[in-house]
């Protein structure tokens, strides 16, 4: 019990900065002590008024004290209350005796609390006011006689409090600096605590995060089965093998992640070969070089996906379509390679079967319209029989019959080559004035017939261009027999070329019966037929604009088309052109 | 004289138009065959001015027909026509890499195959 009286007095005086009431109560109770010890027999009692002034005095303070501190009146301000703190221990001490008071020293009391005001006048407050303390026997007392000891008191006294005052001063002011700096360090230290804890609370989420995003890469690593996910480090030794990698080359993940290279899958001399094509290399030291060679494109950060033949852990061939793709760190280098492959054999065959169902249609087809057209002609060009003039125009219907199925055949085989991408062009040199003439020329029989007039603007003696003669003609062709197809009697039909901004533009337009707006996205796909034609049961199957676009197409230019129902369509169609010499 | 040429081509009514675009250039046919092995064996025997091939033919193809024939230095003078229906480009090249003097496309003009016939023979 009185270790924590102890405790909890030693805590408000020895704390930062006890309050007034703390303050005073050291006084107060140090008198109202004093004030009870005179009923020991044998103390000095000399004047008892003083003595209950003196104690009043005391009570008064601490009343004051605790207003103070409750109304919280600063610091500063309630230096009043020490002050008349040390008029009532004077008052006491003269009641008690004077300078032979042996209460003298509470004087003391008070004076600590001035002096360890901040500030050095405090010092001076003490020295004044502890040695008018110390004078008022001198003042208020019974004719106390001054002795010339008490001099020396009077010296020795206020000196003494004065040094006294000076060191609790300097205490005081020290104490207050360490406790400034204390604190200082202590709202430091808990803000780097709370910087630290957010800190550690970011790298928990980071963490946390990068586990999350770690096990949605696994998952979509395996859950791809069909495609091998390879990944490498700069040299080619893998570290990523997904599933689908297992699947397709029947090695594990442990036989081969750390441990084989993905060059180590491919064929040799397709490295080789691949090597020599794509030109010398600077390739590091312990580089593979055919390594080197199938990451080239993707070091330089161009996209690269091409065929490649894999061997399987059985010994057997696998081909595959093989897509590199750098890995980059966080710094922005270059870490690695991923490669995802497909399988391609599959496609393979399908595109070989197709291609070879193709070409056996196409000669199936071909082979009894040599016939049929063959011996058409020997019958017309028999000079030993005299043909009457029917026959001779039904054999002229069958004729041409005939040359419409090679056509279609012809056109089907086109765009089934067109579809599978393998397209027949000859890279040779075409000019476009003969090409457009002779256009003009074939149609105009077929212009003739329905009262279509065909016009050719054309001012260039000569339009060399990089291409195919007779599939530009063929295009050219298309487009020009439409026109006149689809252009009622007495329309007409206009041709012509420009050359502007380093492209040839060739413009066929006619006054026929027009495409509808909602159709023209459709216009270039196969089998398409625009209402209008069906409607006016012209004569197609749908394929001519598709074989024409993907000719313009092959050659880098473009086709596209305006027109208006009911009033014409005009074809513009745009391919570069380069001087030849 | 009349040149003497030999046709091969498994289809009876093509190898019939053949015929009349050799009578037409004035040529004698001397053998009219479907097979590609009995094609070689008639060139062999009858030395021809031309031989008329089908690309596809059983027994063995024109074009390795006229490998063998390109081979042969006793059949140097013999000409060689390729007869093809398929439009590959590759066909094409191929046929004449084999060491044919001409290449023509199916269907033909019989009109056609007899200049050629005409042509290649004064090669």
């Amino acid at each position: 019990m009185l270790t924590k009286i102890y405790h909890r007095a030693t805590k408000a005086f020895f704390s930062e900065n006890p309050n007034p009431l703390v303050k005073q109560s050291a006084t107060t109770v140090a008198v109202v002590a004093a004030c009870f010890s005179l009923f020991i027999p044998g103390a000095t009692i000399v004047n008892i008024p003083y003595i209950i002034a003196g104690g009043s005095g005391a009570l008064i303070a601490l009343g004051l004290a605790y207003l103070v501190t409750r109304w919280e009146i600063k610091a500063r301000t309630a230096v009043f209350i020490p002050v008349i703190s040390l008029f009532a221990v004077g008052l006491f001490r003269v009641g008690t005796g004077g300078p032979n008071s042996l209460y003298s020293a509470l004087i003391i009391l008070p004076l600590i609390w001035i002096a360890a005001e901040p500030g050095r006048k405090y010092i001076l407050f003490c020295f004044i006011f502890g040695s008018f303390a110390l004078a008022m026997p001198f003042l208020f007392g019974d004719n106390q006689i001054l002795r010339p000891s008490d001099v020396l008191r009077f010296i020795f006294g206020p000196a003494i409090f004065t040094v006294m005052a000076a060191i609790i001063n300097e205490f005081a002011r020290t104490a207050r600096v360490r406790v400034k700096a204390t604190e200082e360090l202590v709202a430091e230290k808990s803000q780097l605590l709370a910087e630290s804890l957010t800190r550690e609370e970011e790298v928990k989420e980071a963490a946390a995060a990068l586990v999350i995003a770690k096990k949605l890469t696994d998952s979509v690593l395996n859950a791809v089965t069909r495609q091998a996910i390879i990944g490498t480090n700069l040299s080619g030794l893998i570290d990523v093998w997904n599933p689908g990698a297992e699947l397709m080359l029947g090695y594990t993940e442990e036989e081969t992640v750390n441990r084989r290279y993905i060059h180590n899958f491919h064929r040799t001399y397709e490295l080789d070969n691949f090597y020599k094509e794509i030109g010398p290399l600077i390739i590091a030291e312990n580089m593979d070089p055919g390594f080197a060679a199938l990451t080239e494109k993707a070091r330089v950060g161009e996209s690269d996906e091409r065929e490649w033949t894999y061997l399987r852990s059985d010994n057997e061939e696998v081909t595959v379509k093989v897509a590199v793709t750098p890995r980059t760190d966080d710094h922005g280098d270059i870490a690695g390679y991923i490669f995802v492959a497909n399988d391609v054999t599959q496609e393979r065959e399908v595109t070989k079967l197709k291609d070879e169902f193709v070409g056996l249609i196409s000669h199936e087809l071909r082979t009894p319209l040599t016939s049929i057209l063959g011996y058409l002609e020997l019958i017309k060009d028999d000079d030993e029989t005299e043909l009457t003039e029917t026959q001779i125009t039904y054999l002229g219907v069958a004729e041409r019959n005939a040359n419409r199925l090679l056509r279609l055949v012809g056109d089907l085989l086109f765009t089934a080559q067109v579809e599978s991408g393998k397209f027949p062009l000859l890279e040779g040199v075409a000019d476009l004035t003969p090409i457009l003439a002779a256009a003009v020329e074939s149609a105009k029989p077929a212009a003739d017939n329905k009262h279509v007039t065909l016009n050719l603007d054309n001012i260039y003696s000569d339009c060399i261009l990089k291409g195919d003669p007779l599939r530009l003609a063929q295009a050219v062709d298309n487009l020009v027999s439409n026109a006149i197809k689809f252009t009622p009697a007495n329309g007409s039909v206009n041709l012509s070329l420009q050359l502007i901004d380093g492209k040839a533009i060739i413009r066929i337009s006619d006054t026929g019966m027009g495409i509808p707006k909602d159709e023209m996205d459709k216009l270039f796909s196969r089998f398409f037929r625009a209402s209008t034609a069906t409607r006016n049961a012209v004569q197609g199957v749908g394929l001519g604009l598709t074989i024409t676009k993907a000719i313009v197409t092959a050659h880098g230019g473009s086709l596209s088309a305006e027109s208006v129902e009911g009033s014409g369509t005009t074809f513009v169609m745009e391919l570069p052109y380069t001087f030849q010499n | 004289m009349s040149f003497e040429i030999i046709i091969a081509d498994d289809d009876v009514d093509i190898r019939g138009l053949i015929e009349a675009a050799a009578r037409k250039a004035g040529f004698k046919v001397a053998a009219s065959v479907s097979d590609g092995l009995d094609a070689l064996e008639a060139i062999r025997t009858h030395h021809p001015k031309i031989a008329v091939l089908d690309v596809s033919m059983p027994g063995m193809s024109g074009l390795k027909i006229a490998e063998k024939v390109r081979e042969d230095s006793t059949l140097d003078n013999v000409r060689i026509i390729i007869l093809s229906a398929s439009v590959h480009e590759a066909a094409i090249h191929a046929g004449l890499a084999s060491g044919a003097d001409t290449y023509v496309p199916k269907p033909f003009s019989p009109k056609h195959l007899a200049a050629e016939l005409k042509r290649i023979a004064e090669l």
